[in-house]
């Protein structure tokens, strides 16, 4: 039979018959509120526009208000669904945003249309919204359903508040918002949360190794590493901590601390808090083959006290990185801003390597700062000075 | 009417290999042809099928040869033989 390449004419076909071939074909991962689907996705109109529609067509039922997610966005469906045998078909816009909703502390964040001008369909025209108001378009479920007049949330780091609801549209809710005004109490305008911080607290993470700065370590050897975490001034229990050494063919660490000479030299190890890596401390630490005492004092007991009242601080001392309980301390303790008299504080007891410390009771000195000093007994150029606050009772 | 049946095809109800029904010698021509579906989707037919009347081959099949898939995508059925329009599928799973 001889070679035949035909021409034919072109005939418009429906694809409703020949889904299953097409899915498999040009179909895309999707997902329609959170369960994945394929699906065909087009351009909705030839040109591009602003919001540069899409539409959908799929075998699972879908609704006006579903959550299409399509290459790493996602969309709404904004259209009333068009059915067919074996096809569900919609019309879906991008969503510009997502806004955080706070309802007394419990946030939920939930993707949006925000347009600043509306289409009319009596001119055929776009009517632009007055300057500082939006329209926003929402998927119709449980959580947007509780949204009232007057709720405020940030669009962009500007806030806004809901002055108009039309839920006239089956699975959308829309509605009209207006500028509003930013609360630097409470809001947490970086991250667009509305009153986030009358229902949070803001942490403030420490991480202290209380081996000092420096340690040594005998070549072969294992010394362990002590961690403080504090959470607003508060302990932390079992703090989850990262060690890394700059040089692990000296200095090894393993993930609870202990650090081993590998060969003579010096590495940096630092510890991190694993989920707040910008929280850390590092000690340097040197291989040696026999030890020279090298000490360091670490002091544990508030950063404020009261006054007129008394607080109590320890001194621990270390050798070479671990504690050392044969040597004893000195102590003092000054004015910060280098007064002598009258003094804002004083020792009132001083046992071993423990000592109590009473603010003076004029109010005064409130908000002053003294400086307590802790001074290794047999070696002066040894000492830690740790600085504390005094504050009103009230 | 005669034709060459110099290729062996296989016939299969899906894409997928599990899916296969049978063979058959058939005569696979070139061809160029489009089919426009609703919203733009377009098909180009780029191969054409001869063989005997097989109840096998329906609009829904998938035939193999040389280690391609095609769909196939318009069947006319004559008195003693079928002429198939086959789209070579972009998906060679």
């Amino acid at each position: 039979m001889p070679v035949q390449i035909a021409k034919a004419g072109v005939a418009m076909q429906d694809i409703d018959n020949m889904i299953n071939f097409f899915l498999y074909e040009k179909g895309e991962s999707i997902t329609i509120n959170g369960v994945a689907e394929v699906a065909l996705i087009n351009n909705a109109v030839d040109k591009l526009t602003y919001y540069n529609d899409k539409m959908i067509c799929c075998k699972r039922q879908i609704k006006t208000g579903d959550i299409v997610e399509y290459g790493a966005e996602n969309y709404l469906i904004i259209s009333q669904i068009e059915r067919s045998e074996k096809t569900y078909k919609a019309r879906i816009r991008k969503c510009s945003y997502r806004i955080a909703f706070n309802w007394s502390g419990n946030i939920k964040w939930v993707d949006c249309i925000e347009e600043s001008k509306v289409f009319d369909i009596t001119s055929g025209t776009y009517i632009s919204y007055a300057s500082g108001n939006i329209y926003v378009t929402l998927q119709n479920n449980p959580d947007t359903r509780n949204i009232a007049i007057s709720q405020k949330f940030y669009v962009t780091n500007q806030p806004f508040k809901v002055t108009g609801i039309d839920k006239s549209q089956e699975g959308l809710i829309k509605f009209n918002c207006a500028l509003d005004s930013i609360s630097t109490t409470y809001d947490d305008v970086e991250n667009n949360i509305v009153d986030r911080w009358r229902y949070e607290t803001g942490h403030t993470y420490t991480l202290t190794l209380s081996n000092g700065d420096t340690a040594n370590v005998l070549l072969n050897n294992i010394i362990s590493l002590n961690v403080e975490a504090t959470d607003n001034g508060i302990a932390v229990d079992n703090p989850v901590v990262t060690f890394v050494s700059s040089d692990s063919n000296t200095v090894s660490v393993d993930n609870t601390g202990k650090v081993m000479g590998i060969a003579l030299g010096q590495a940096i190890i630092t510890a991190k808090l694993t989920y707040h890596e910008m929280i850390l401390d590092s000690i340097t630490i040197t291989t040696v083959e026999t030890f020279t005492h090298s000490y360091t004092i670490n002091m544990t007991g508030s950063t404020t006290i009261k006054l007129g009242q008394s607080q109590s601080y320890i001194a621990h001392i270390y050798d070479n990185g671990s504690e050392v309980f044969d040597e004893s301390v000195v102590w003092s303790v000054r004015n910060q801003d280098g007064t002598a008299s009258p003094v804002y504080a004083s020792i009132t007891t001083s046992t071993g390597n423990s000592v109590t410390i009473k603010a003076n009771t004029s109010s005064t000195y409130a908000n002053r700062y003294i400086v307590l000093k802790a001074t290794l007994s047999d070696d002066e150029t040894v000492f830690k000075e740790f600085t504390v606050q005094l504050k009103n009772l009230f | 009417m005669k034709m060459f049946k110099d290729t062996v095809i296989k016939i299969y109800s899906t894409p997928d290999p599990d899916s296969y029904i049978k063979s058959i010698d058939a005569d696979i021509q070139p061809f160029s042809k489009s089919i426009v579906f609703e919203d733009g989707y377009q098909i180009d037919i780029t191969r054409r099928l001869f063989c005997d009347t097989d109840d096998s081959i329906t609009e829904d099949s998938y035939v193999e040869f040389a280690n391609n898939k095609y769909k196939v995508m318009e069947i006319k059925k004559w008195d003693d033989y079928m002429d198939v329009c086959l789209y070579k599928l972009r998906r060679q799973v």
